[in-house]
């Protein structure tokens, strides 16, 4: 107890009371659980946190800070709290300590500051509380209120958990050394929305297989709707009417309902994957659209509340101006779309003007093909010298195995650099010199 | 779902998080960081510029950027930074966050305190993921300096006679004599020349009289500056305020003669930052260029000798070609060097001492 804190306010020793309880509510609530009645149970949290602020109260008033006269003050309002609580009794065992700990916790509030009370490890100390005690309770069915009521606190103090250590390792980051850290409101509310996103995708993989199940369900009961409307019977009748059956042997369908036709049952599947296609595709657009704007409109809420709480005092006590634009880029979906068309995309020549372009394409379209085999064109190549360096690539010799053919190399030359147009004789003659490299 | 699931699948996520942020957080990330100016005064208030731009869809969450500069440059009040001074150099640090596509121009007001070269060197960046499981560090090497110019004195406040060292205005005897302007007689002095006697005056006086020459200007000064702040200095001067001040006031002096269009010089037996074997002697002539290269050398000049300011003088005593007019700024005078500045003169050189003190106004003139 070094500093004292009790002008802190009330709010503050509320808000680390309440994160105090969320991470110990294992600790706090499972006895509880037990040992009190029903009654009293949802009550037992309330009084917790009044045992914070009788506390927090009596630092305010006497100045509680020696260890005597903080206990003192403890066990007065631990008595008074439990004994109200659950009177004289063996509960008394429990709540006396738990109160005794939290009136404890109320003073010290007042004289430590949030990073001395609580510690990175006191963060994961609680988490796994709450895991290890939850992976316990799994095995009794018995308690399937208190599991809920677990992984609800056990949520919340994940999200305590991790705007906290965010916040304190950003401050720890920007290395304070002897002065209080001080960090830039933008800063912090950037890696705030970035915890969001994260609890975000945490939560859509929590949650996924519970959506899935409802997806499911959902679905079934669609189909069997569908095929309600294509037999005579319904296979499957959810929820079951208490409808009586008038005992009629003049049924026109027999004594016992018929199995529907396997043509029902074929449509039925059918339907049911269709169904699910739909569903899967329309889940797929609407994350597409949502990708597609969410980047911009999160660039128009940063932009926002970069407007509204950065204050040009605020860069000039900060010694500095930020000038913030946006990097002007091709969205991604196109990119990958551009991707994959250039990937797959098959190459196809506008019909040649002349004999000479048309010599010019066979042998250019001869040559992309060897680039894309492999082949490293050399551009400082004279067009005889390429014909032999793909040779000496392939490996062939002779000029029956030439990968372009001599003739056409002749005729390029003349095409390119020449000052005549090639003849319709000799483009042909060229043509089928090439065909041999189509195969 | 119970708890343990949930929390396990939150810690597979945050596991995650920090293997994409530390196998991302330097990619397609560029940073560069520049002075306003390449120079500037003492005491000029200018910019540096910071330019981070992150250009890929995932956010930066925090980067710290790390460097050092020579202490001389103020910073102005930033909260969050931590610019820890040393003697000789202080620590600076930035802190960003970005958004994926985001460009951020940081200007910091600077205050050129002191004179120097101050150069950007490496700056050391730090990143990570947002819970600090893992962190990244890069160093990047910058390029770019800033040169601060001592800060001229003002000659028209100085009671040395350099303020008049314009054009054919009358200036105090040190100067050479202008054989064009006569203002007298005179007796006759063992050395003058024969055509300069006044027959007629000495006639009249019964002795040889001569005429005597008022001095102009011709506007080329040479100034050596001795960073030595006692005769027996060792290395490194131990009391650089008068030294500093010689400084500034050579600086004042270039400044005032180069820009009425005369010409100066400077030598000096101290050594330059990063060159400590370079011989310092900077010819007479003019022009803005002249008086940049000038102001330069003062800026880079360390209170460390290179040789004596004696030895010195000796060297630039054989190179010199031409009689100068020169200004010699010490904080003492020996019989040593008063020896070796008799040797000038008899070259035909025209010399001025004047005393470097701590107190700019206390300042002592002597003439040779």
């Amino acid at each position: 107890m070094k500093i004292n804190r009790s002008g802190i306010g009330y709010p503050v020793v509320l808000l680390q009371a309440v994160v105090e309880i969320l991470l110990l509510f294992p600790l706090i609530y499972i006895p509880a659980y037990y040992l009190l009645s029903a009654e009293s149970l949802w009550g037992w949290p309330a009084l917790i946190l009044a045992g914070y602020v009788l506390g927090y109260s009596g630092t305010r008033v006497w100045k509680l800070s020696r260890l005597a006269s903080a206990g003192l003050w403890a066990c007065i309002t631990a008595s008074v709290l439990a004994i109200a609580m659950t009177g004289i009794g063996p509960a008394l065992l429990f709540t006396w300590p738990m109160m005794f700990a939290a009136g404890y916790r109320g003073i010290r509030m007042a004289h430590n500051g949030w990073d001395a009370l609580f510690p990175g490890p006191y963060y994961l100390a609680g988490l796994l509380m709450h895991g290890g005690s939850s992976f316990v309770l799994s095995f009794q069915e018995s308690v399937h209120d208190l599991r809920t009521m677990l992984a609800w606190t056990g949520a919340l103090a994940l999200i305590a958990t991790l705007l906290v250590l965010n916040q304190r390792m950003v401050l720890e980051q920007t290395l304070p050394g002897k002065g209080a850290p001080v960090l830039e409101r933008r800063v912090l509310r950037h890696n705030r929305a970035l915890i969001v996103i994260l609890l975000l995708i945490t939560a859509a993989v929590v949650v996924l297989p519970r959506l899935q199940q409802f997806v499911g369900d959902m679905i079934r009961r669609f189909a069997a709707w569908i095929a309600q409307w294509f037999q005579s019977t319904p296979s499957e009748v959810p929820p079951p009417e208490p409808e009586v059956i008038p005992p009629t042997p003049e049924l026109p369908f027999g004594d016992e309902t018929p199995s529907p036709s396997p043509w029902l049952a074929l449509l039925e599947q059918i339907v049911i994957y269709l169904v699910y296609a739909l569903l899967i595709a329309a889940l797929v657009f609407a994350l597409y659209r949502l990708g597609k704007h969410l980047p911009r409109l999160l660039r128009k809420l940063s932009a926002w509340m970069n407007r509204r709480f950065s204050h040009r005092e605020g860069q000039e006590m900060l010694g500095y101006a930020d000038e913030i634009e946006q990097i002007e880029h091709e969205p991604a979906g196109r990119k990958l779309l551009q991707g994959l068309r250039r990937r797959f995309a098959v190459q196809r020549d506008e019909p040649a003007a002349d004999n000479a372009a048309a010599v010019r394409q066979t042998y250019r379209r001869i040559l992309s093909r060897k680039i894309r085999e492999g082949y490293h064109w050399n551009a400082a190549l004279t067009p005889r010298e390429t014909g032999r360096d793909l040779d000496h690539w392939k490996g062939t010799g002779g000029e029956a195995e030439s990968e372009l053919p001599p003739e056409l190399i002749e005729l390029y030359e003349v095409a390119r650099y020449g000052g005549r147009a090639p003849s319709d004789e000799e483009v042909q003659r060229v043509l089928k010199a090439s065909k041999r490299h189509k195969e | 779902m119970d708890a343990y699931w949930m929390l396990l699948l939150a810690a597979l996520v945050i596991g995650f998080q920090s293997f994409i942020f530390r196998k991302t957080a330097f990619r397609k990330l560029s940073y560069s960081r520049s002075f306003q100016v390449s120079s500037c005064y003492e005491g000029d208030k200018i910019e540096l510029m910071e330019t981070i731009g992150n250009r890929k869809a995932l956010p930066v969450p925090w980067l710290r950027v790390e460097s050092r500069f020579r202490t001389g440059l103020l910073f102005g009040s930033q909260l969050n930074l931590d610019i820890s001074e040393g003697q000789h150099s202080q620590n600076h640090k930035s802190f960003f966050s970005l958004m994926p596509w985001t460009k951020i121009v940081r200007r910091h007001q600077i205050t050129a305190a002191r004179r120097g070269v101050y150069k950007l060197g490496t700056v050391t960046m730090t990143s990570g993921d947002l819970l600090g499981l893992s962190s990244m560090v890069r160093s990047q090497a910058l390029e770019g300096e800033l040169t601060v110019y001592p800060n001229p004195i003002d000659m028209h406040n100085m009671e040395l006679p350099v303020r008049s060292w314009i054009g054919d205005l009358v200036v105090r005897r040190w100067i050479m004599e202008d054989p064009f302007l006569q203002s007298g007689v005179r007796a006759y002095r063992s050395g003058d020349p024969l055509k300069d006697i006044h027959w007629k005056a000495s006639a009249k006086a019964g002795s040889l009289q001569v005429h005597q020459r008022d001095t102009t200007a011709d506007g080329r000064v040479l100034i050596y500056l001795n960073v030595e702040d006692h005769e027996q200095m060792w290395t490194h001067a131990t009391k650089p305020e008068p030294i500093e001040y010689g400084i500034r006031l050579t600086a004042g002096i270039v400044v005032h003669l180069l820009s009425q269009g005369m010409e100066a010089g400077f030598g000096t037996n101290g050594t330059l930052e990063d060159e400590p074997e370079t011989h310092v002697s900077i010819p007479v002539t003019g022009g803005k260029n002249h008086q940049e290269q000038i102001l330069s050398t003062l800026a880079r000049l360390e209170l460390t000798r290179r040789m004596s300011f004696h030895d010195y003088l000796a060297a630039e005593l054989e190179r010199l070609e031409e009689a100068r007019d020169i200004l010699i700024l010490s904080t003492y005078i020996s019989p040593r060097l008063e020896e070796m500045l008799s040797r000038f003169v008899s070259r035909g050189h025209t010399v001025t001492i004047h005393i470097l003190d701590q107190q700019a106004d206390g300042d002592q003139e002597e003439s040779a």
